[in-house]
């Protein structure tokens, strides 16, 4: 493996760390009341999912233990659907590699890599863009709580968009090549936002069900070109 | 709250390594495969929105935000500048 080969693993890794950085220094932020600095980086170290992170402090003072940790298990459940892509398309890689690979799948770096070509699918490129992104993540929740002031309020707000800038990002390339994913995006837009509305179903239950729907739908969307 | 991270280190990490232990093992009928093949386009719209209206401040400045990422990406504008100039574009237009 050149070193070369892995420039872009690397780049990508950074993009998902530059959509990390401000969301890893607002958990800081938030932790610093709440938990130890101890705490606040080994969450991000084991557990590794915004989202979820923010759910544990703002449970912290209100739910019990179990409460929060069944809240976490279904949030981040969706990783299950992502890893299971993962691992198929790093069949054939040794379990060992898997492993490594699936236990930092998180939306973002499963999103930069699941659109990749078949050459790509090698354990080293998507080691090293997880890995880079992990890092972003664990080492900026450490900054953020220990200087959170450094980042301005409206450069955190704005901030906001970067992750949803990336995910944009990935999906107008899949459009161009075909509608079909274009159609797909947007009905998982319309199944999450339908299941949102629903109180009955945890956030993290619905989009998991908006998740497997929309995959459907471009099935159907296949089923309905070949038959033409 | 250390027992309690380490307890969220096992809820979540079960589900992102199940995955490893028995997807090879398996041979997926085709349309499985095909199934499969849409999960990173279903995933990105179900990430999308309408997480993205409570972004930023306001829906709208998500929105905004949203069609500027667009043009970027359509103007074939390397992600990492995605990224970051749809940073700025929002700080600018919440000034």
């Amino acid at each position: 493996m050149t070193q070369a080969g892995l420039k872009k693993p690397f780049m990508d890794g950074l993009t998902i760390g530059m959509g990390y950085l401000p969301v890893a220094v607002a958990f800081g932020i938030t932790a610093k009341p709440l938990i130890s600095l101890f705490d606040t980086t080994l969450m991000s170290i084991m557990v590794y999912g915004g989202a979820s992170q923010f759910l544990v402090l703002q449970m912290l003072n209100t739910s019990s233990a179990a409460a929060i940790i069944l809240a976490v298990f279904i949030l981040n459940s969706r990783h299950f659907v992502m890893a299971f892509k993962v691992n198929y398309d790093l069949r054939h890689e040794s379990f060992l590699k898997r492993l490594i690979l699936s236990s930092y799948v998180t939306d973002e770096s499963f999103a930069v890599t699941a659109n990749t070509g078949e050459d790509e699918r090698t354990f080293p490129k998507y080691f090293v863009t997880f890995i880079t992104a992990y890092m972003f993540w664990v080492i900026f929740s450490a900054l953020g709580y220990i200087a959170g002031d450094w980042m301005g309020d409206a450069w955190t707000v704005a901030s906001g968009i970067a992750l949803y800038a990336l995910f944009i990002a990935l999906l107008i390339p899949a459009v161009r090549v075909h509608y079909k994913y274009g159609l797909v995006a947007v009905s998982g837009m319309l199944f999450h936002w339908i299941l949102d509305v629903i109180p009955a179903v945890p956030s993290g239950f619905s989009i998991v069900i908006a998740m497997l729907l929309a995959a459907s739908a471009g099935v159907l969307i296949e089923r309905m070109e070949a038959a033409r | 709250m250390t027992v309690l991270i380490l307890c969220l280190f096992l809820a979540t990490i079960i589900t992102r390594i199940l995955p490893a232990f028995f997807v090879t093992r398996l041979t997926l009928p085709e349309w499985l495969v095909t199934y499969l093949n849409y999960i990173p386009y279903a995933a990105l719209g179900v990430l999308i929105f309408p997480g993205i209206l409570s972004a930023v401040e306001r829906p709208v400045y998500g929105l905004l935000g949203a069609v500027f990422a667009t043009v970027l990406a359509l103007l074939r504008v390397p992600l990492f500048f995605i990224v970051l100039g749809s940073i700025v574009f929002v700080y600018l237009i919440t000034l």
